[in-house]
């Protein structure tokens, strides 16, 4: 009772500001600060908006340079996600840890990886853990856990026992939410192949267990147990097969994937080559006649398919121009950065330089 | 940390780079890691560091924990130095529930902890030989020393990895009658050792020629890594936490924090060396000025319920800065349990201080880093 | 001394010979094998083979017969015919050597005139089994330690051949049994003691042990071009290593120790020949040992660095001191001392680039790109 006494008292009285948190409202007068007591060092929140600003003063002020990140945490508070930046100067000896929220809905925070390159692991790893997304981060794949797991592990709605089942129901559920989304939608059920193995797996199995108990239960021998078990399986796959047939609109659709189209054409192209290499040595064509035969058949299929099927001209310009674009662009970043070390500007002003005379050369692109 | 990307000059045969894959099965990885290099002959042009084997959710686990049962996990965090950590979270809990635990027992945490330090380094100074190419001797070396050490863990814990001794407001029972005599024996042997590790390996031109210059941090860089312990004070960077920010009893005792002036691989080693010095001082002083008493808190409830609040604690672990961060809602369980491994700080410099080297330079710099998956991937 | 009584049929007694030596070589393999563990393991404060046998003494037995009835893996990619014959490449040439090597005046297979050039010859052509199982292998690591071994290996022939050379020329000959001959007195080390540094440092460059196990090491590249390999096959590349290393011990004793020759000289017994010949080999054999328990590893470019840049040219400064005093007739004692003040040079020169390669040491691809910066 004691605890939640207190609590409200800290509620009724907000506490003053440390000395390290007049620091930050005298670097920064137009931010709200919250404060939490908390021992050991002064912790402030702030609002997302006006975090980006924050941390860039805390480092860059001279009053405060707090130049080592020491920790990042990221802590699930049910309907929002706090991440908390614990920071130490190594110039100032003072230490502060800065709050800031986001709601689960839009769980966006701006990256600090560009002030301390320390927050780049930290930043991946809570983004993992949490699902907190850290804008302007370069590189957020996963550090600990495998990729496109699909939930975030820390959060507390993630259960500690029975997690396979859990996982799986979690999963399950997202899947159908996706299909009653495509179905609202109007659109056919996207067929997966694999999940569509995956449960006839899961059933092959179960009839396996049922069969297996069934028949030691009857007391049978291990040989006659696994022969019931082939036979309950059989039987199975040929319901499978019937329910398939009887149903063509639930049969997995043709994959129309791009690479099921390449391997074709390569079989086709085999194929040809093939052809034309038994008819050249049927003719006893020399070696080279051969190839030079099969190099004709191959160009004359290649002609005929482009007459059938006009080829994507447009993405080839795009990739063409995009080169084009780069190679310009790597032109002007090598002259420029020539220029400023010929006027001997250091690195940090070539690189302003440098990206000043990309926005330059970008907008006139787009003029 | 610059990176160049080297582009074949013009009397050059055209090459092509190839991906290496060290790890997670390989002799220098020390541990579960892994890294895919990226090589242009022996040069290593790019380096991917790839972690997480080793994840068993040491974070989400003790959030579900009994404030006692959760000191366990922070056992298996940094298992090369197990009362570093555990010292962390029992001062954090103490701290967060407005306890004080008994001076007879802060000191034996210390001593405890400083002879962890001790066994920690010696442990990298094994492995790290090994990596260097010393064909065990380094290692067996070390090794005769972390013996006598886990033998006097053993002795006071009972056990010889994962001790489990320390407690929010003390320690779980004394230590044995002869504690301080053998201490002193452990201390004596480790001294000794010490020099032979010192002529073995500090003096000699091989690894001279391998170990300086190597993998340099400016201090600068080192502090905008993130980087702590050995390797921010090889940069350079006079930053000791139990100096800089004194926790449990350690301004009590008096010790130098050694610095290196290169950043570089061979300075990491002569800092470790150094801090195994100063640890044998720290404990000869706490033996010395070690009282009688309790070793444990009075009216110490059978559940722990520190009130709502949070704290970031810290303790300067052989590796780096070790960190715990709780959010207590007033339950018996901590509500947020982070853990700031130091190992994984300084793991993720890897790929700046790397780039350039060659395939066996990237292998002592990772050595020097001196990781430990387990607390990398927690 | 039963192989130097037979005489009859040549055919007959090069094969009974032969097979003496084929029968031999195993054998002494294995109690080699048993003397490194347990030299490296005093070394190291611990006891080594204990279990099997009296001290450990049938270690090496126990071994053998597990490598030996190991499966034999190949990895489905590997070259097949390349990677099975590997082994062979390296295990043939060095045992073909010992065709030439006297190990006493009498306990010989064939004392040949050109005998220090044959086994030079084919002490080179073992490093095609290496490029062949680096290739064969299809693993990056065997490949990066092939191509490592080939450029330590030719690099390191160069000032090998230089320093037996020097030998050659002081002796006149290339017949071993000639140069033992000659030292009745005074062993060529008193005359050559900057070859025989060379000889030695070059011999441990040659045999890939520590520091020159580059190409072998076992945290970078995972036993380099051995590590596809198991049981048999395995077992004879270290057959072919240990060989090796005999090879060069025998090879040292003989052109620079005196042989069966020196301390005693003139016509020694044939129980001293032994004797002094077990001693000789054996001192090589275990300093190689010792080093290898004791050295850490140089890094590539170091140690191609440290091959052109220090021991080629002190190889040639030895050629050039041997030439001097032959050339003009000067007494071999000038030879002595400067050969000494060469060898003082040369470790000077040498520790100076040690101590101080690390702080020119620039870390980046460019700097990288130039090989032998270094030392």
């Amino acid at each position: 009772m004691a605890e939640a006494d207190t609590k409200e008292a800290v509620e009724e009285q907000p506490p003053e500001p440390g000395p390290v948190g007049r620091l930050f409202q005298a670097a920064l007068p137009d931010v709200e600060f919250g404060v939490i007591e908390t021992p050991l060092n002064e912790t402030l929140t702030v609002t997302r908006d006006d975090f980006a600003r924050v941390m860039d003063a805390a480092h860059n002020d001279e009053r405060l340079s707090f130049d080592y990140l020491r920790c990042l945490s990221g802590v699930d508070y049910l309907t929002e996600l706090e991440t908390v930046y614990h920071l130490y100067s190594f110039s100032r000896k003072h230490t502060i840890a800065i709050k800031v929220r986001c709601p689960y809905e839009d769980p966006h925070v701006p990256t600090v990886s560009h002030i301390w390159h320390t927050a780049n692991w930290h930043e991946r790893e809570a983004h993992e853990l949490y699902g907190i997304v850290y804008d302007g981060h370069p590189d957020l794949r996963p550090l600990l856990t495998e990729e496109g797991l699909g939930y975030y592990i820390m959060r507390k709605s993630h259960p500690l026992a029975e997690i396979e089942d859990w996982q799986e129901d979690y999963l399950d559920a997202i899947q159908k939410a996706k299909e009653q989304a495509a179905a609202a939608s109007g659109e056919a059920p996207p067929v997966d192949e694999k999940a569509r193995k995956i449960e006839l797996a899961q059933k092959k199995a179960q009839i396996i267990k049922k069969t297996r108990d069934k028949a030691r239960d009857e007391g049978l021998s291990a040989e006659d147990q696994k022969a019931a078990v082939q036979a309950a399986l059989k039987q199975f796959e040929e319901e499978q097969a019937a329910a398939d047939a009887a149903q063509p609109g639930a049969a997995p659709a043709k994959p129309v994937d791009e690479r099921a189209a390449k391997i074709q054409l390569a079989q086709q192209k085999g194929a040809l080559i093939k052809k034309t290499r038994d008819a050249a040595r049927a003719k006893g064509l020399s070696s080279d006649e051969e190839k030079q035969a099969v190099a004709e058949a191959l160009k004359k299929f290649s002609e005929e398919r482009e007459a059938a099927a006009p080829a994507p001209a447009k993405p080839v310009q795009d990739r063409a121009a995009k080169i084009k674009l780069a190679q310009e662009k790597a032109v002007l970043i090598k002259k420029t950065r020539d220029e400023a070390r010929a006027k001997g500007l250091s690195s940090d002003e070539e690189k302003q330089a440098v990206s000043e005379a990309l926005k330059k050369f970008s907008e006139e692109q787009k003029g | 940390m610059t990176v160049e990307h080297r582009a074949p000059a013009e009397h050059e045969l055209d090459t092509i780079d190839i991906n290496i894959n060290v790890g997670p099965q390989h002799p220098a990885t020390h541990g579960v890691f892994r890294m895919v290099l990226t090589v242009d002959g022996e040069v290593v042009t790019d380096l991917d560091p790839v972690i997480g084997y080793m994840h068993r959710g040491n974070e989400k686990l003790p959030e579900n924990c009994d404030y006692r049962q959760a000191i366990g996990y922070h056992d298996r965090t940094d298992y090369l130095a197990q009362f570093s950590t555990e010292h962390c979270f029992v001062e954090a809990v103490e701290t967060l529930a407005g306890l004080t635990a008994p001076d007879r027992a802060e000191y034996i945490r210390v001593i405890l902890a400083e002879l962890n330090r001790i066994a920690s380094h010696l442990m990298f100074f094994g492995a790290f030989a090994t990596d260097v190419g010393v064909f065990g001797t380094a290692f067996m070396y070390a090794f005769r020393d972390r013996e006598t050490i886990q033998d006097l863990f053993e002795e006071v814990t009972g056990e010889r990895m994962m001790y489990n001794y320390f407690r929010p407001g003390g320690v779980a029972w004394d230590v044995p009658d002869d504690f301080s005599e053998r201490t002193k024996q452990v201390l004596a042997k480790i001294n000794s050792g010490l020099n032979d590790l010192d002529g073995l390996l500090m003096d000699n031109e091989i690894v001279l020629a391998r170990c300086r210059g190597l993998g340099s941090v400016s201090p600068e860089d080192a502090i905008n890594w993130g980087l702590s312990g050995p390797m921010l004070r090889a940069s350079g960077v006079q930053h000791d936490i139990r100096r800089a920010e004194p926790y449990s009893i350690y301004d009590r005792f008096e010790f130098d924090v050694p610095t290196g002036d290169q950043g570089d691989v061979f300075d990491r080693m002569y800092v470790r060396l150094e801090e195994m010095h100063q640890s044998v001082r720290i404990v000869e002083q706490a033996l010395a000025q070690m009282p009688e008493g309790p070793i444990m808190a009075e009216g110490m409830k059978r559940i722990l319920r520190p009130p709502a609040g949070e704290i970031y604690m810290r303790v300067e672990s052989p590796r780096g800065e070790y960190g715990v961060y709780i959010v207590s809602n007033g339950s018996d369980k901590p509500y947020r349990h982070k853990v700031r491994g130091a190992s994984f700080s300084n793991l993720s410099a890897l790929r700046a201080m790397s780039i350039g080297h060659y395939v066996a330079d990237v292998i002592i710099i990772l050595g020097s880093i001196d990781i430990v998956l387990c607390e990398v991937d927690r | 001394m039963i192989l130097g009584m037979i005489v009859g049929n040549v055919w007959l007694d090069a094969l009974i010979r032969l097979g003496g030596v084929a029968l031999l070589v195993p054998l002494y393999m294995i109690i080699i094998t048993w003397t490194e563990r347990k030299v490296i393991g005093r070394l190291q404060m611990r006891l080594g083979p204990m279990r099997v046998g009296p001290y450990g003494t049938l270690q090496g037995l126990a071994d053998t017969i597990k490598l030996l009835t190991k499966e034999d893996l190949r990895p489905t990619t590997a070259d097949r015919w390349v990677f099975e014959l590997a082994p062979f490449a390296i295990v043939v040439p060095v045992i073909m050597a010992l065709v030439a090597l006297p190990f006493t005046a009498d306990i010989l297979i064939r004392n040949l005139t050109l005998g220090l050039f044959y086994i030079v010859a084919l002490q080179g052509v073992s490093i095609v089994g290496f490029v062949m199982a680096g290739w064969g292998s299809d693993n990056k690591y065997a490949l990066i330690g092939a191509a490592r071994a080939a450029a330590q290996l030719i690099s390191y022939e160069v000032p090998f051949i230089l320093s037996i050379l020097a030998v050659a020329m002081v002796a006149s000959s290339l017949d071993i049994g000639v140069i033992v001959g000659m030292q009745g007195d005074t062993p060529l080390i008193a005359y050559l003691p900057l070859a025989f540094v060379i000889f030695v440092i070059a011999g441990l460059a040659e045999l890939y042990r520590q520091p020159f196990d580059i190409p072998v090491a076992e945290s970078e590249v995972v036993g380099g071009p051995f590590v596809e390999y198991s049981g048999i096959r395995w077992s004879m590349f270290q057959l072919g290593e240990f060989v090796s290393m005999v090879l060069i011990s025998i090879l040292g004793s003989l052109i620079f120790l005196g042989g069966w020759q020196w301390p005693v000289g003139g016509d020694v017994p044939v129980v001293v020949q032994i004797a002094l010949m077990a001693v000789k080999t054996s001192a090589f054999i275990l300093f190689f040992i010792w080093m290898r328990a004791s050295l850490p590893r140089l890094r590539i470019d170091q140690m191609m660095a440290y091959c052109w840049q220090l021991l080629l040219p002190f190889a040639f400064l030895q050629i050039i001191i041997n030439g001097l005093v032959l050339a003009y007739d000067w007494p071999h004692w000038t030879m002595t001392i400067m050969s000494l003040v060469a060898l003082g040079a040369f470790v000077y020169v040498t520790n100076r680039a040690a101590r101080q390669s690390g702080v020119t040491y620039q870390p980046s691809a460019a700097s990288a790109q130039r090989v032998g910066s270094v030392l």
